[in-house]
């Protein structure tokens, strides 16, 4: 949960701490919330947003509050997601996000993942086994909401140990996952935060098929999540919601 | 049994069943029962002079055995005879007809050869030959063509038919039999024997033959030689595999083995390419006779046109080694097939099924998937206009494919020109037409109505008739392989039964939106769903139907994308399963011309018939087409082969090829309607030297009875041929005179009449009687 840059206002402020402050009151996943419960066991036959949860040894500035790094955005960002992704196309979606491990058997059932924050993230070995497996089966694996040099470096020192054999890409704007629903037509795109220059990357398997897509220095999640006050900057959150639904259609088509 | 007979009634059974009994001292009825009225008498007067006061039941024992010695002499006193036709002897002439072919030098008679049985029987010491000689002039023919113009009373059969020769390649017993039927000879023919083993193995029908004999008034016997099932021998029957496979795709080679009896119980298969082993499996040997069913996979490396050869390994003492080889030719294509898929909403099963075959070269899977109302995302397409609008905008377009998946899309999605092409696609074409599993699909996509209904192999409702889809029903169904997909390729995770069993025993389960149990008539249902609790109703998950030219086919689970998500990524079941269908679909889309044979291997001498089929790009037959077909030899002659229109089939030309050596001869032909090409076709055929003498070679009884039934003459095998000589003797007919047969000395007379006084006398003594 951050501010996007400049052109805050007051209300806008205000907006943000009074969200804050219902989502510390109310149900955001604490650190090592438990995926049992409804949300975990949701109909795998329909399109589900499934939230990678991990461990580490979060420092303060990893928390807002009380939440923990992985569930930043949470509830709202994936449910406005799906709800957009319902209106926009013919997929049949879940509305709500489930949480699971990478190291989660159950995970396997949810072949379309989210994970944000990975420059505080520390996976097992297991989970690390996990990630490798669940994206050569055929999973699609989101990585949102990071910044700096450093949180790519831990996001990269993780993929060398579940894929030694691969490497990051930056992909470019013709790549099918920007053309596969709406065209978008840049990748210089506002990040709602940060200073940094936001890249795409990508990590594809042999057959070129894309198991990961990288939003490094960018926080589309942020866009989907305020993209229900009336304040944010409605030409940014659709752009948001493009790259979101390419996302899903894409990991749908490929 | 007959001799028995003959020995107490002094004349074969053939002499009572065909003559009249009569006495020649007294052939009034009145006075014969006259005669049974004294003897009846005497014997009572005789036993009641007895004083001694007996039991009821003991006095008429002794009444009944004294009535029965005085009924025995009277008999013979009456002087009885049998009154009979019998061929007034060198008046007629019977023919021998004797099978020399290849099949007679098989060693299944008592270590003998047939031949050298048949040998045997003809010897001159032979009663069976005694007995013809003595009424008959004999002639010997032999099948191969020879009027032998044997002697009977000449020592020795001829060296002609019982030499050291090969005899005849193969056998036409029809051609044999007109022959003999057609040599004049200087006495009236009386009867044929034909002797042989059944084995009649030219494409000839014999159904005209016993008309022959039945307007000569000819009977026709038959003396069957050789076991009916050879005991020691192993004989690969025949293999069916496809002509042409993509390459990379396996081969299942259906095989029949048959083991005789006393041949051993594990039989060694062994499967080669070009002359290099491939596949070897030993099998067990079915405890029923017959022959068994047996399937050996492999999976072809090169492209190119493959001679495989499937045998049995030999055992020392098998009688037939020949007969256990069959060949076979496949072709193996580098080509890729094109694969439609349209599906109606973006859902893992559309990705996951285009990533399962993404690396298989030889597929195209050109697919359609509608993100949107009106928007289409498509892949794999040749150029920027294809599908453009989520379908080929002319049916021309559609049949460039070879199969056609539709995912969940419903039937409205279609206008009814779509819907019809789509069924002259399978129907006409010959193309494969695979229907998914899911909310649009099936029945809630309203294709009951539609003319893709005949196409599918389950039963459609109507929309309204369909249960709602129910989430609870998620993964619910664990794939089962039924009885009948065993064999299937579409079930074949892993080329052995067992790791097969164990690798779809561990795929998850699936969901199925509209459950299915009952499949039409003539589908075939290749897995069904099976509950937790494994009660309740299961079912089709994958059914498929032969339709027309082409393959209709139900996969109805929604999820088959977990056996991907859900298994190991070193598990390539999802993979296998998808790549094998994808396969499966376009095995039955020939090409618009098509030169076929009606088999793949011929022997030596065979007049091979060529059928060329001429379709044109939407595959209506053409009847004008100009055909170019060629043959090339062995030897590398390239000659012309003529072929005209088939007056049954429009758009199909027959002709015929004589092969003349061994090895594999090449056909090509080219089809043209004025200057434009409608396509050419190759095809290839093993010609072998010929061994279908040795093929099915125990005796065929079955043919040889009924040839005998129909023409009025008789069965019997080698060991009872004795019986036939009184056959042909007792018969009316212009050549033979009514004789009189004495019989009262009969053996039986005497037997009877030693017994009946014996009976009494040993009655009496226990009694106290004498």
């Amino acid at each position: 949960m951050r501010r996007w840059d400049g052109r805050r206002s007051l209300q806008a402020r205000l907006w943000i701490i009074g969200g804050a402050i219902c989502l510390l009151m109310g149900g955001a996943p604490s650190r090592g919330a438990s995926p049992s419960g409804p949300d975990s066991d949701a109909p795998s036959n329909r399109f589900t947003f499934a939230r990678i949860q991990y461990g580490g040894r979060f420092s303060s500035r990893a928390f807002f509050g009380a939440v923990p790094p992985w569930a930043h955005d949470y509830p709202r960002g994936g449910r406005h997601l799906m709800r957009i992704l319902s209106e926009v196309s013919l997929v049949r979606v879940h509305p709500d996000e489930v949480i699971l491990r990478f190291d989660d058997p159950r995970l396997f059932k949810y072949p379309f993942a989210y994970l944000c924050e990975v420059g505080f993230m520390d996976l097992s070995d297991r989970e690390i086994e996990g990630l490798r497996e669940y994206l050569l089966r055929g999973g699609f694996l989101i990585v949102d909401d990071f910044r700096e040099e450093w949180a790519l470096e831990n996001l990269r020192a993780h993929l060398r140990r579940a894929f030694p054999e691969l490497e990051l890409e930056e992909l470019e704007l013709s790549h099918p996952i920007f053309n596969c629903f709406f065209s978008i037509r840049t990748l210089e795109v506002t990040p709602p935060y940060g200073e940094g220059v936001p890249k795409f990357f990508g990590l594809s398997d042999k057959r070129g098929r894309l198991m990961m897509i990288v939003n490094y220095n960018n926080d589309i999640s942020e866009y989907w999540e305020w993209s229900d006050d009336p304040f944010a900057p409605i030409e940014q959150t659709n752009e948001a919601f493009k790259f979101g639904v390419n996302y899903a259609i894409y990991a749908l088509t490929h | 049994m007959n001799r028995v007979f003959e020995w107490l009634f002094k004349y074969p059974p053939v002499v009572f069943e065909r003559g009249e009994l009569s006495f020649a001292a007294l052939s009034s009825t009145s006075a014969w029962m006259a005669f049974g009225a004294v003897a009846l008498g005497g014997a009572y007067v005789i036993v009641r002079r007895v004083r001694q006061p007996l039991p009821r039941r003991l006095k008429a024992l002794l009444i009944g055995l004294r009535f029965g010695v005085f009924l025995l002499l009277i008999f013979c006193l009456l002087q009885p005879v049998v009154i009979v036709p019998s061929v007034i002897p060198h008046s007629a002439t019977v023919a021998l007809l004797v099978d020399d072919s290849v099949s007679m030098r098989i060693s299944d008679v008592d270590g003998r050869s047939r031949l050298e049985a048949v040998r045997a029987l003809l010897a001159p010491e032979s009663p069976f030959l005694r007995q013809l000689t003595a009424k008959f002039d004999v002639r010997l023919f032999s099948l191969s063509g020879e009027d032998l113009s044997w002697s009977a009373r000449a020592s020795g059969a001829p060296r002609a038919i019982f030499g050291s020769g090969e005899g005849p390649v193969r056998t036409d017993l029809g051609a044999g039999l007109e022959r003999v039927l057609a040599t004049p000879l200087e006495k009236p023919l009386a009867a044929v024997l034909l002797i042989s083993d059944g084995g009649h193995n030219v494409p000839r029908d014999l159904s005209t033959i016993p008309s022959l004999f039945l307007a000569r008034r000819v009977p026709l016997h038959t003396i069957g030689v050789g076991q009916e099932q050879i005991a020691r021998d192993v004989e690969v029957v025949r293999v069916n595999v496809p002509r042409r496979i993509l390459q990379g795709s396996s081969v299942k080679a259906d095989l029949l083995v048959r083991c005789g009896e006393a041949s051993p119980r594990r039989v060694r298969l062994r499967v080669t390419e070009d002359g290099r082993t491939l596949q070897s499996e030993e099998i067990e040997c079915a405890e029923e006779s017959g022959p068994q069913a047996v399937s050996l996979e492999f999976t072809p490396v090169e492209v190119g046109i493959h001679r495989y050869v499937f045998s049995a390994d030999p055992h020392p003492h098998e009688p037939i080694v020949e007969n256990n080889r069959v060949e076979a030719i496949v072709e193996v294509r580098d080509e890729v097939a094109r694969v439609l898929y349209i599906e109606g909403e973006p859902r893992w099963e559309y990705g996951k099924i285009r990533a399962a075959v993404a690396d298989d070269e030889h597929l195209n899977l050109v697919s359609v998937v509608r993100t949107a109302q009106g928007k289409f995302y498509r892949q794999g397409v040749e150029s920027g206009e294809e599908l453009v609008r989520g379908f080929p905008e002319r049916p021309e377009e559609l049949f460039r494919f070879k199969g056609v998946i539709l995912g969940s899309v419903e039937a409205g999605f279609f206008t009814r020109e779509q819907l019809e092409w789509l069924e002259a696609f399978v129907a006409r074409r010959g193309g494969g037409m695979l229907m998914l599993g899911g909310p649009r699909a099936f029945s809630a996509g309203g294709y009951a109505l539609t003319p893709l209904a005949d196409v599918l192999p389950v039963e459609l409702r109507r929309p309204s008739e369909v249960p709602r889809e129910d989430s609870t029903e998620v993964s619910a169904y664990a794939p089962v392989v039924t009885e009948a997909g065993r064999e299937h390729p579409l079930a074949r995770l892993a080329t052995d039964p067992r790791a097969n069993e164990r690798a779809w025993r561990a795929l998850p389960r699936v969901t199925v939106p509209e459950t299915f149990t009952r499949a039409k008539p003539g589908a075939i249902v290749v897995l069904e769903g099976v509950k937790q609790s494994r009660d309740g109703i299961r079912p089709i998950l994958l059914a498929v139907q032969r339709y027309g030219r082409g393959l209709g086919l139900a996969f109805t689970p929604s999820d088959s994308w977990r056996w991907q998500m859900e298994m190991s990524s070193a598990d390539l079941s999802h993979e296998t399963f998808w790549k094998q269908m994808l396969r499966y679909l376009v095995s039955s889309a020939d090409d618009p011309v098509n030169l076929l044979t009606d088999a793949d291997t011929y022997e030596v001498g065979d007049d091979v018939p060529v059928r060329v089929e001429v379709r044109d790009e939407l595959f209506r037959p053409v009847a004008d087409a100009a055909l170019d077909v060629q043959v090339q030899t062995p030897q590398g002659v390239t000659e012309r082969v003529r072929v005209n229109p088939a007056p049954d089939s429009e758009g199909e030309y027959v002709g015929r090829i004589l092969v003349r050596e061994p090895g594999i001869y090449r056909l090509q032909a080219r089809a043209r309607r004025g200057d434009r090409e409608l396509g050419h076709a190759e095809a290839q055929l093993v010609v072998r030297v010929p061994d279908r003498e040795y093929r099915e070679a125990g005796q065929n009884i079955e043919l040889l009875k009924w040839l005998a039934r129909e023409t009025g003459g008789r069965y019997a095998p080698l060991s009872e041929a004795e019986t036939l000589p009184a056959e042909l003797e007792y018969v009316a007919a212009e050549h033979s005179i009514r004789v009189t047969k004495e019989l009262w000395d009969m053996p039986i007379v005497f037997v009877l009449l030693v017994g009946l006084l014996s009976l009494e006398w040993s009655v009496r003594r226990r009694r106290g009687l004498i």
